[in-house]
């Protein structure tokens, strides 16, 4: 009796262990799986330049579709950045927010999910380069100028959106088990100078930064 | 089983094995019960720091985290604005409104609940919302528990003055700032740990008659306006100009002094701009409609009653679900559900059976007060204040002259999800009822303008085609550059054979109407303006000048659902002739003062409401009203009742007689005269007929002090809801539940192994 009662008692443990860390699992994998194919959209997006902001969307159910490609060269990020801030996109990336401009045309605000992509805000340094790729392939570059901890209470989202900047907010603070918290992590990013810059030469050099780790994905 | 079952320890069934053994037996009965106990306490401990972390979430007052200490010591590094990464509790929102319609006249009681649910903290809530833009706000008073304080009007300047010495002082006070006619700021300062405020406000308002219905609006939200940085490069110059010798204008000057007392107050979300100097006062923060916290704050509680005074065909609201409910010849009207989210314009609309819509109707106050003369003697002074409404005929005979219209449609990152489709859906109606004789254009505008053809265009299937695509693709992003689009179209050449209508269908969000207004002035010509205001919470006043000072009409859609009916009333207009010239003679003896001085065109469908204050009113007059209507003499005769021959004193009249002086002195400052020659009179007419204005505020102040001066006050914006259909700039959730999931698969293990090293000590323990 006491055997069976304990086993049980066990087995329901490890069911538990086994479905909270899969949900975990599931929630790691998805950010990372779905922007393998969401750079693929990506790559037909620059290639056929279509006018449509529909038209490559990374699978076929999707309701997001990617807008730009945003790198930390000094933390060896690389993302695509989705239409839309909402949970249906920012499961898979992080994602823009609507009201904001495109990259390029004015100010862009993007957030990310502290736990998966945008987990490399939490080491970021000021001065540091961020780049943007835009739809049209143009390379944009970009320092980090502010960060700033909010309380989302009590700081409307200030950004000027005739301005030339990349905003990327994400949850703070990062190691807690709390979700849906009223704080943020805001960090404000200047354009450099709007120049196209060699397209193929940091294409090689990131692919292989890539490859080697990619700790926005770090848990 | 049909018996009870003996109750049998716990310890006992799960120890079955070893209960006989007598060297264990006392160990055995506790050392278990421990360790069950243990693991129970552990998984229960686990589930109530999650539940709790996740409640502490969702009411917002997480507990500070050791961890949301600045990560990065690097000096200068990390600001941190909010409070030392301690996050505060939101002020809570509760609203209630109750309208009283008694014919022509809307009286509203509007009152907002502040609560602080902090538990130590002292809060001030400042709250920018919006109401209808001809309201006469007349009256206000805070009540805290029982204790009711009138609020008194006075001069703006020295109202803000009072209110920060009695905020800094501890004392309880409220203040009401106009910024827009329909938009205004709420202060109330001193609110106590778990304490309520709540202001009442009052207001009298006209309801709207157009095309046989009755209507009127209330707005419960604002879409974040777009605030312009600098003058863009128009073709004519529309420089600034009130310059002062100093070299400062006025504005300039008025900003610096509105800005020394603005340091205490936290800004909005946008910096001011040299087009928009108060941009930072009427850009509050937006609460998503979906975040959890609307489930408890932002839901208003609404009620009508309705004495329309005539047999009713139809009440509708077209974006709210009602309870109407008939006693006599009253309506009793509230909304489906008692609460309702504050995210959109609210609309009652009431139609009058056919053959009952009335033609004319004049309805008069008698003010009497008594005046004390030099020479000690006492006498009754009385005030005559009168509304007339005259509905001209309506005329059958098409508009003569081809007209040429030039579509704008604004594509905006405000006219994003619904708007814009009920943009497209607008234009593209309109563009399939142009006429053969017709000239048409299309200019769209968001940061950048753009037009379809260079210069307007004859209507052909294939021009119509061409413009059909072009709205087809129309999608909406970018800034809200209204000025440039607007000045393009005004300034196109404008041809004899044809009349120009330039139909402007936006959601209006900016803060620069005084520009666009003063384009509007000089640009106009022959022109004609007609606005079509799109979406949940446009900015009503804005359309509303606008048409009146491009002599068109003002069209609402707020709904997909409206689009073509609205539509086609539209074009009714558009085409049909105007009553212009209009005129009142005044019968012999009656000098009437009345405002607008210059009676505006009339539309089909539209009547005529004038505001008249009268010197005197002894005995039943005749009032007649001319005008022309395509090239024909209209006339026609309207009677005046004296006081003495009707009981009836319609209330509020003086108020929206005043109201309308005030607003049509401050369009005497759109036209370029200067504020120091209005200022004087709106305050005269504001403080005598105690009414809301951009000069005057409303005080009420609690002399008792509440707030022990030690303890701090800390500034609370209380933000307003994204309107429904749009997105607008949030922030994001980013957060994910893996970090929890996680972490409660290793309290889990934890417990496994736990578990296991226990068997194990007791197998050893068992062994011989």
């Amino acid at each position: 009796m006491m055997l069976n009662g304990s086993r049980l008692f066990s087995a329901m443990i490890i069911v538990f262990i086994g479905w909270q860390w899969s949900q975990a699992g599931w929630i790691m994998t998805k950010a990372q799986l779905a922007q393998w194919l969401i750079a693929d959209a990506w790559q037909q997006a620059l290639e056929t330049k279509t006018d449509s902001e529909s038209a490559h969307k990374p699978w076929r159910w999707a309701d997001t579709w990617p807008i730009a490609r945003l790198q930390a060269p000094a933390h060896k990020v690389d993302l695509y950045v989705l239409e839309g801030d909402r949970g249906n996109a920012l499961a898979f990336g992080p994602g823009r927010n609507q009201s904001s401009r495109l990259p390029g045309e004015g100010t862009s605000v993007i957030g990310g999910h502290r736990d998966t992509h945008f987990r490399f805000l939490k080491d970021i340094k000021l001065g540091e380069p961020l780049r943007v790729q835009t739809r049209s392939g143009k390379w944009l570059d970009y320092n980090i100028q502010e960060r700033t901890i909010i309380d989302v209470n009590q700081d409307p989202l200030r950004v000027n959106l005739n301005d030339q900047q990349l905003v990327l907010v994400t949850c703070y603070p990062f190691d807690t088990l709390t979700s849906g918290g009223p704080l943020r992590l805001v960090v404000y990013a200047s354009l450099n100078k709007p120049e196209i810059t060699d397209l193929s030469l940091h294409e090689d050099q990131l692919f292989s930064q890539y490859t080697e780790s990619s700790p926005a994905m770090a848990f | 089983m049909c018996f009870q079952p003996p109750r049998i320890p716990k310890h006992r069934l799960l120890n079955e094995r070893d209960y006989s053994n007598p060297l264990f037996q006392r160990k055995r009965q506790s050392s278990p019960l421990i360790r069950w106990g243990l693991l129970i306490v552990a998984i229960f401990a686990t589930f109530v720091f999650v539940a709790e972390s996740t409640r502490a979430a969702t009411e917002t007052t997480a507990e500070p985290s050791s961890s949301a200490a600045p990560y990065d010591s690097k000096a200068g590094q990390l600001f941190i604005r909010a409070d030392n990464g301690h996050s505060q509790p939101a002020l809570h929102l509760d609203s209630k409104v109750a309208f009283v319609v008694s014919g022509m006249v809307l009286h509203t009681t509007f009152s907002q609940t502040f609560r602080n649910p902090s538990t130590d903290q002292w809060a001030e809530g400042i709250y920018v919302f919006p109401m209808p833009e001809k309201a006469a706000l007349s009256h206000m008073e805070m009540r805290i528990g029982e204790r009711r304080i009138i609020g008194q009007i006075k001069e703006k300047f020295a109202a803000k003055k009072q209110y920060q010495k009695a905020k800094a002082a501890g004392q309880r006070v409220a203040l009401v700032e106009q910024e827009r006619p329909n938009l205004f700021t709420q202060n109330v300062a001193n609110i106590g740990p778990g304490e309520e405020v709540t202001i009442t406000l009052e207001y009298q308002d006209s309801v709207a008659f157009d095309a046989g219905r009755f209507s009127f609006r209330f707005p419960m939200t604002i879409t974040p306006r777009f605030m312009p940085a600098e003058s863009p490069m128009l073709s004519g110059s529309l420089l600034p100009k009130h310059t002062s010798e100093s070299g400062l204008n006025e504005a300039q000057i008025q900003t610096a002094a509105q800005m020394v007392l603005d340091n205490s107050r936290p800004w909005g979300w946008s910096a001011p701009t040299a087009l928009v100097p108060d941009a930072h006062r009427i850009s509050p923060p937006q609460l998503d409609s979906s975040a959890q916290r609307v489930t408890q704050s932002h839901q208003i509680q609404l009620s009508v009653t309705l004495d329309a005074g005539l047999p009713l065909q139809n009440i509708s609201s077209p974006y709210h679900d009602l309870i109407i409910e008939k006693q006599q010849q009253r309506h009793f009207i509230s909304t489906r559900n008692v609460k309702i989210p504050m995210d959109r314009d609210f609309l009652l609309q009431w139609q009058p059976v056919a053959q009952q819509v009335p033609s004319a109707a004049a309805f008069t106050e008698t003010l009497t007060q008594a005046v004390n003369h030099v020479d000690d003697q006492q006498s009754q002074e009385s005030e005559n204040y009168a509304l007339l409404m005259l509905l001209p005929p309506q005329q059958k005979a098409p508009q003569q002259l081809p007209r040429e219209v030039i579509y704008i449609i604004d594509t905006s990152g405000s006219m994003g999800a619904s708007s814009i489709r009920q943009a497209k859906q607008s234009l593209t109606l309109a563009l399939q009822r142009l006429d053969h004789a017709d000239r048409f254009n299309v200019v769209e505008f968001n940061s950048i303008h753009n037009s379809l053809f260079s210069s307007s265009q004859t209507v052909t299937a294939q021009s119509r085609q061409q413009a059909l695509r072009f709205v087809g693709g129309l999608s909406a992003g970018g800034g809200t550059n209204m000025a440039p689009a607007l000045d393009t179209a005004l300034s196109a050449p404008a041809t004899e054979t044809h009349l120009r209508q330039i139909v402007f269908i936006t959601d209006g969000s900016v803060g620069n109407e005084a520009q666009l207004f003063e384009l509007i002035h000089q640009k106009l010509g022959q022109s004609r303006l007609f606005t079509v205001a799109i979406g949940s919470a446009p900015n009503s006043f804005f359309m509303r000048k606008s048409a009146q000072f491009g002599r068109g009409t003002f069209t609402h859609i707020g709904d997909e659902k409206e689009v073509s009916e609205k539509m086609s009333l539209l074009f009714s207009k558009l085409e049909s002739p105007v009553l212009r010239n209009l005129s009142i003679a005044w019968p012999d003896g009656i000098s009437a003062e009345v405002w607008p001085q210059q009676l505006p065109d009339l539309y089909r469908g539209e009547p005529l409401l004038i505001k008249a204050k009268l010197s005197n009113l002894d005995h039943s007059q005749t009032v007649t009203i001319k005008g022309d209507l395509g090239g024909n003499t209209w006339q026609q005769q309207l009677t005046l009742n004296s006081q003495h021959s009707t009981s009836t004193n319609h209330p509020g009249i003086s108020k929206l007689w005043a109201r309308e002086k005030i607003s049509a002195l401050l369009d005497e400052k759109t036209r370029g005269k200067s504020e120091s020659d209005i200022k004087p009179q709106v305050l005269s007419i504001a403080l005598q007929h105690q009414l809301m204005s951009p000069y005057t505020s409303f005080i009420a102040e609690d002399k008792t002090p509440a707030r022990p001066i030690k303890q701090d006050i800390t500034s609370k914006l209380v933000p307003n809801l994204t309107p429904h259909g749009q997105k607008t700039l949030v922030y994001p959730s980013t957060a994910t539940n893996a970090p929890v999931n996680f972490t409660l698969g290793l309290i889990a293990l934890l417990l496994l192994l736990t578990q296991y090293f226990y068997r194990v000590r007791r197998n050893v323990e068992l062994a011989p």
